[in-house]
């Protein structure tokens, strides 16, 4: 019996090692039909890996550009949207956002402030795991100066520090609420059919109160009975079905 | 097989996305008409790209109605970055007989979906128009039709009617101006009533008349001249027309009554156009035209919109003009946006502008093409065509990197080398990426042990340190019970560091004696020391110790105070018995 057990976590160890390596052919192949022009083929492995692996951003990124070359703005944007949430400092994936919203008909531009720009851009510069890490750094160093300070509390240098890194934790606590409210409470989506038609309600037989086109991203504000209402950078809100846009 | 499934399930989804985003409706300018009138009835269908909807099927409208005309507009607008699209189809329909009729519904089929207009109900009255009043320095009155017992239309008399146009031979789609004018050499006692002609054969506009009161000398009589009526008719049918009489009906005194003239009709001929060199993108304008164009900008993005407004100018009817000839290109995409309304200039000629809006889809040097007009010059009896200069603009190149370099062409040597631009081909999204642990998946720290050891490490430090800081003051009034009850522990533990330790006797003493005064001070939650013995024998009365334990401590301080000035071989033995007595003490208490 217990040989049997040993048995079998020595096989589930080896197939959790083994799986990435069988997966990694499948991920040769997908590039290779990228490579011959077989975008549908090379969609429906990135998306067996996505299924698979998800939240993985190079997968992802590769889902982007596969839908870009099918003509699938829209969902390019989602999957480059949601890769940046993983590397925001990726190169490629901005470069490749920049390229395919120049293909977005609609011109949707906000009336946000440089200062407030430049904060949301500082917040979003660092994925919530790397504010969290800062967070749990300062944290401990805060811990640690505190007692030091206690069982050697001639040390002057000592004092400073904790004044100092104490100032620094709160500032950070601060950004770090906003970013984690961001994260948590702040829903984004992008339209991935060719034009929609955004209702003042929810509802089909209302009249419509704009029209947007593919690839528009947008704050989901509210969901009810398979329609969404969403609110545009430049201030417009209205309703669209939640078949017409992927969340981010 | 796979692909084919997928390929009609995209283009089964396309056609439903498009047939479910669009509008088609159906109505009319005017529900009543006259015979010999005509009336617009216009279809539009809004919503998606209108150029992959059908032409709509018009109801059969033959026993009701001719169609004298039709024409196709389309409108673009783009509003809050958003692109609407409409097209209309308009029909100037002319009345056959007089009635009530309804124009049945008029259907659209869009990928078997079909979508249907409203019936409209016409109603057309006789031909004989109905009586209108207008202005004149008499005031008003009735219809001439009812009491007009006799009819002059000699030009001559007291009053007169003459009607006129400005050309009796014409081409067709040429305009003419008709003019109704009133003589009169006498006062009129009341308004006048007039009477129009049907028009028919003839889109008519009507103009603002002349009501300025004019002299005139006709056959050597003096007349007062007002012009009742102007309009612009619009030949629909070649061959002979006749406008007929125009009657007005007018009171000079209450005993004649009402009295009505008319005017001779006019007899107009209308040529057909010819046939030979006629342009095959022939705009049906006729008139003497020139055109030009200007955009509102000469550098734009890609899929950026450029707005070209393009002007018609000239003599002769603009009215029809909905759209111009230009060439496409997959380099650009062109969608009329606006046609204005015409406008008169102060010199005759009319002007008409359309607004069109330019879309690059590449980046590069483009122009925007020429805009083409195809006309029939009646004062030449040929065809013309104007077409307005290409307007260069710079499509610029996106923001992105270089995909594809095309590298320096290599030329001859010079003198003078000149370094040339590299210029991107085309540009492509970044490429895939194809070696990567696919086992790095983004997972949240905050769901990692290690983020929550830290964290809960962190606290509970913190915990710690605030309740070591805070503690003495929760615990501030407990103080006195603790030491109350740990007295004398602590007093025997001083006592043996005391005992053990090498001090001088004096020193020892004295040690000893305090150790003695602090235990009774924490016993008893109140300070002793340097109190004189009396005192503290009075302090420990109060305190209600036992009369045997109060006799321990006058003994033991009788005996510190002794060995204070004993002499020291003594002292170091007698140290030890006190130490005994005060243990008895500690132990007592």
């Amino acid at each position: 019996m217990k040989l049997r057990s040993l048995f079998l976590v020595v096989m589930v160890s080896v197939g959790a090692w083994l799986a990435p390596l069988c997966a990694t052919p499948l991920v040769m192949e997908a590039a290779e039909f990228y490579r011959t022009g077989e975008y549908n083929n090379a969609l429906t492995a990135y998306l067996d890996l996505n299924e698979e692996y998800p939240n993985h951003p190079d997968i992802l990124y590769n889902l982007g550009n596969t839908s870009y070359k099918l003509g699938k703005v829209g969902e390019a944007l989602a999957y480059y949207y949601k890769a940046q949430r993983i590397l925001p400092r990726d190169e490629d994936i901005r470069t490749n956002i920049a390229l395919v919203s120049n293909q977005i008909i609609d011109d949707v531009v906000g009336n946000a402030s440089v200062s407030s720009n430049s904060v949301f851009y500082f917040l979003m510069w660092f994925t919530l795991n790397e504010w969290l890490v800062g967070l749990v750094v300062l944290l401990t160093a805060l811990t640690v100066l505190l007692w030091s300070k206690e069982i050697w509390p001639t040390k002057g240098a000592i004092g400073q520090g904790v004044g100092f890194v104490a100032v620094v934790f709160v500032i950070y606590l601060g950004f770090f609420a906003i970013r984690y409210h961001q994260e948590s409470s702040f829903f984004r989506g992008v339209i991935v059919v060719p034009k929609v038609q955004v209702k003042v309600g929810p509802s089909e037989s209302l009249d419509t109160k704009f029209i947007i086109h593919e690839g528009v991203d947008f704050e989901i504000k509210k969901q009810l009975d398979g329609w969404t209402e969403i609110k545009l950078s430049n201030g417009f809100s209205g309703w669209v079905e939640a078949s017409d846009y992927r969340a981010i | 097989m796979m692909k084919q499934r997928l390929l009609i399930l995209l283009f089964f989804l396309q056609t439903c996305l498009v047939a479910q985003s669009i509008n088609f409706s159906g109505n009319v300018n005017r529900n009543a008409v006259s015979l010999g009138e005509t009336f617009n009835y216009e279809l539009v269908i809004s919503g998606y790209d209108t150029n992959q909807v059908p032409d709509p099927k018009l109801p059969d409208l033959r026993s009701m109605f001719n169609i004298v005309s039709s024409r196709e507009g389309q409108s673009f607008s783009w509003v809050n970055g958003a692109m609407s699209v409409s097209k209309t189809k308009t029909f100037i329909l002319s009345p056959i007989k007089e009635g009530n009729f309804i124009i049945p519904e008029a259907s659209l089929t869009l990928n078997g979906q079909q979508f249907k207009t409203q019936p409209i109900t016409i109603s057309v009255r006789p031909a004989a128009a109905q009586p209108q009043s207008v202005a004149s320095s008499a005031g008003r009155s009735s219809a001439p039709s009812q009491s007009a017992p006799s009819i002059q239309r000699a030009k001559a008399g007291n009053v007169f009617l003459e009607a006129e146009v400005d050309k009796k031979s014409l081409y067709f789609g040429q305009d003419i101006t008709y003019v109704l004018k009133f003589y009169r050499r006498v006062q009129l006692l009341s308004n006048l009533s007039l009477e129009e002609p049907s028009f028919q054969g003839f889109l008519s506009e009507t103009l603002e008349p002349d009501q300025s009161r004019q002299v005139v000398d006709v056959n050597g009589l003096r007349y007062y001249v007002v012009e009742l009526v102007k309009k612009s008719l619009t030949p629909i049918q070649a061959g002979t027309l006749t406008i007929d009489a125009s009657r007005v009906g007018y009171v000079i005194n209450f005993f004649d009554g009402q009295r009505v003239v008319e005017s001779a009709p006019l007899t107009i001929e209308i040529k057909a156009l010819p046939k030979e060199n006629k342009p095959d993108k022939f705009s049906g304008l006729v008139g003497d035209f020139s055109i030009s164009a200007v955009a509102d900008k000469s550098e734009v993005n890609p899929n950026s919109p450029v707005s070209v407004r393009v002007e018609v100018t000239g003599k002769g009817n603009l009215r029809g003009l909905s759209d111009l000839v230009f060439e496409s290109s997959p380099d650009y995409k062109f969608y009329k946006s606006q046609v204005s309304d015409v406008q008169l200039n102060a010199d005759g000629s009319q002007t008409k502008t359309l607004d069109y809006i330019y879309i690059p889809k590449v980046s590069g040097k483009l122009s925007i093409p020429s805009f083409e007009l195809s006309y029939f010059s009646p004062d030449t009896s040929e065809y013309g065509v104007k077409k307005t200069e290409p307007i260069a603009i710079t499509s610029l190149k996106l923001a992105g990197d270089v995909a594809e370099v095309a590298s320096a062409p290599v030329s001859e040597p010079s003198s003078t080398a000149s370094k040339e631009q590299i210029q991107v081909i085309r540009e492509d999204i970044q490429y895939v990426r194809s070696a990567f642990d696919v086992t790095d998946t983004y997972v949240p720290f905050s769901k990692s042990i290690v983020f929550w050891a830290f964290i809960y490490f962190n606290l509970a430090a913190l915990f710690g340190f605030g309740f070591y800081k805070v503690k003495p003051y929760i615990f501030k009034t407990d103080i006195v019970k603790v030491k109350q009850t740990k007295a004398g522990a602590a007093a025997k533990k001083k006592l043996e560091k005391i005992v053990t330790s090498s001090l001088a006797t004096k020193e020892c003493i004295s040690q000893l004696e305090n150790v003695l005064f602090d235990f009774l001070s924490d016993k008893f939650g109140s300070s002793v020391r340097g109190l004189a013995k009396q005192d503290l024998v009075a302090e420990l009365y109060k305190q209600n110790v036992h009369p045997d334990h109060l006799k321990m401590v006058t003994s033991v301080m009788d005996m510190l105070s002794f060995l204070a000035y004993a002499p020291s071989e003594q002292s170091q033995e007698k140290v030890k018995e006190i130490s005994k007595d005060l243990i008895r003490i500690f132990e007592a208490f």
